[in-house]
């Protein structure tokens, strides 16, 4: 084993824990298109840094950039979390207008850029995309971490994500710090979106969050099944798709591991069918 | 009796809207009473449950709960209880109905702590109360709606509050589901000498269970025994009168646009019940 293979398994399994965690309140608070919003808004944060960079070349630099990332990508799982949680506009649309606006942003930060220094801006391709190339150990290190961090709050906030999850407004009713809890499951989702765009890339990313906790909420109907399931596909999911990556190098190892947790959802979801269907026969 | 509930010269308007929706409210609700909130739609009936659960603030006038403002009493997780006007449908939501029970503890336990035994014995022990000890192990998607709704009441009372709100707990509920919903109930508020705050605009259920009765369409109307309802203002906010709507005595399945259309001859006459001249509500106090 390389070492860059066990960066590269370290991240994976890092992220696909992170988002295991966060996928279920995902899927039962229907945000399947949060992951979309944040993970573009990392794009418009590194359109920032292009532009700037035309300015001042001397931040020209990938790590500039990924910092662009990080604080756009923060802001905007805020400010999703703020008009969100105002009734006067809903989830879906606050996210919309984040996700458009951020690709604008990008898309003509790179036009300028592009048109101003002749050639593409770092990481253009790899926050589209994703990018294994050059893991560093450090990255690794800081995903594992981000992804300790997730975790242990998401299970520290277990009754609470629960309660909110089930119904915001009579959790909040009943004391359940429900706004705390809304917030907290924005920025660790911002968090571990930051991890994954290097991985999957901003266009990828929502299946990390998404396919997971379906795959989970079809196979249970019990909280503690339903998240063991969620984890364990997850990761299945991640060592899967670097699996396929270094047996076959064209295949990127984003949309790698998004077929092989699509591959388990569709085993699952046609399983349960065959299963209620043969219970339905049986019964009298 | 002690006051439970103190609501004074209570207004509140949205921000998006320049006239007030709630205007002039005063009312005292004594502890182990039953109210009967009553009025059309778009009364503020939901507006002033919101208002007691501190998810709106007043634009003037003052709540107090026990001694705490709204928000403190929610944030203590052991005085209100609530049951929502319309509780989500929980399919394929991963949890049991005897979890969902133990839910109600969440914000009296607090962050980063398990509930005590005592308080999840307690929760438990209102399966059996509410007749649904069968169903403790039952995925909450798999519940009728009546069945639910008596799952999300045992929720609310979960926690022992002092105040339970029931944001129209009936509705969706047949005649059976309603009278067996009123019965286990009242029956609940005997045992815990619950305060109920039961909010509907279905007058034969409110009537069947409430000690007093508050009539609001902005301010408010009318606040005594269901008995000396007068049937005129019953008529002006319903167009509807006393006996289409099952009290007094008569029971009649019509529906209030028929009874109106037919012409029952009452006449919105409510010399008692406009509010005084100055223009302020009616200053009820539950004691009568």
């Amino acid at each position: 084993m390389t070492l860059h293979f066990f960066y590269s398994l370290l991240t994976v399994v890092s992220l696909a824990t992170a988002c295991a965690f966060l996928s279920v309140p995902v899927v039962l608070r229907r945000w399947a298109f949060i992951g979309e919003g944040i993970s573009h808004a990392g794009f418009g944060g590194a359109g920032v840094v292009w532009l700037l960079a035309i300015i001042f070349p001397g931040i020209d630099h990938p790590h500039a950039v990924y910092s662009g990332v990080v604080i756009g990508c923060l802001l905007t799982a805020i400010g999703i979390a703020i008009l969100s949680r105002r009734e006067r506009i809903n989830a879906d649309a606050a996210i919309g207008i984040f996700l458009v606006t951020t690709l604008a942003l990008g898309f003509i930060a790179r036009s300028v850029y592009v048109e101003s220094l002749h050639h593409e801006p770092a990481w253009f391709d790899s926050l589209l995309f994703g990018q294994m190339k050059n893991l560093s150990g450090d990255y690794a290190l800081a995903a594992c971490m981000i992804s300790a961090a997730v975790t242990i709050t998401a299970i520290l906030l277990t009754k609470e994500t629960i309660a909110y999850c089930f119904d915001p407004i009579t959790a909040q009713a009943s004391g359940a710090r429900a706004s705390l809890v809304h917030y907290v499951l924005m920025v660790l989702l911002a968090l571990t979106i930051i991890i994954g765009v290097r991985v999957a890339g901003s266009v990828l990313m929502t299946a990390l969050l998404v396919v997971p906790g379906v795959i989970g909420t079809i196979l249970s109907r019990k909280w503690n099944v339903v998240m063991a399931i969620t984890v364990a596909s997850s990761i299945l999911g991640a060592i899967g798709g670097l699996l396929i990556n270094v047996q076959w190098r064209v295949v990127p190892v984003g949309p790698a591991i998004v077929l092989v947790l699509v591959g388990q959802f569709l085993l699952a979801y046609f399983t349960t069918c065959l299963l209620s269907r043969r219970m339905r026969a049986m019964s009298p | 009796m002690n006051t439970l509930v103190d609501i004074s010269n209570l207004d509140f308007s949205y921000p998006s809207q320049r006239t007030l929706t709630l205007r002039h409210i005063d009312l005292r609700i004594e502890q182990g009473r039953v109210l009967g909130l009553i009025g059309p739609n778009g009364s503020g009936k939901t507006t002033l449950i919101k208002l007691l659960l501190g998810l709106l603030e007043p634009s003037n006038g003052s709540i107090r709960i026990d001694n705490h403002s709204p928000r403190d009493a929610v944030k203590r997780g052991n005085i209100i209880g609530y049951l929502p006007q319309n509780p989500p449908l929980p399919v394929n939501f991963p949890i049991n109905v005897k979890q969902l029970v133990r839910l109600g503890l969440t914000g009296k336990t607090g962050l980063f702590r398990s509930a005590s035994k005592g308080d999840l014995a307690f929760a438990d022990s209102l399966l059996p109360r509410i007749g649904i000890e069968g169903l403790a192990e039952t995925p909450v998607g798999d519940l009728s709606g009546g069945q639910l709704q008596r799952v999300l009441i045992a929720r609310a009372l979960a926690p022992r509050p002092k105040l339970l709100l029931l944001d129209e707990p009936t509705t969706g509920l047949d005649s059976s589901g309603q009278k067996m919903f009123i019965e286990s109930l009242q029956q609940l508020r005997q045992e815990l000498g619950l305060t109920v705050v039961f909010v509907s605009h279905d007058l034969r259920a409110v009537s069947a269970m409430s000690d007093r009765i508050a009539c609001l369409n902005a301010t408010l109307h009318y606040h005594d025994t269901p008995d000396h309802l007068p049937a005129e203002l019953v008529y002006e906010m319903f167009s509807c009168d006393l006996e289409a709507m099952g009290i007094k005595g008569a029971v009649n399945e019509c529906t209030c646009d028929e009874q109106h259309d037919s012409g029952t001859g009452a006449s919105p006459v409510h010399s008692r019940l406009e509010p005084p001249a100055h223009g302020r509500g009616a200053h009820a106090t539950e004691g009568g």
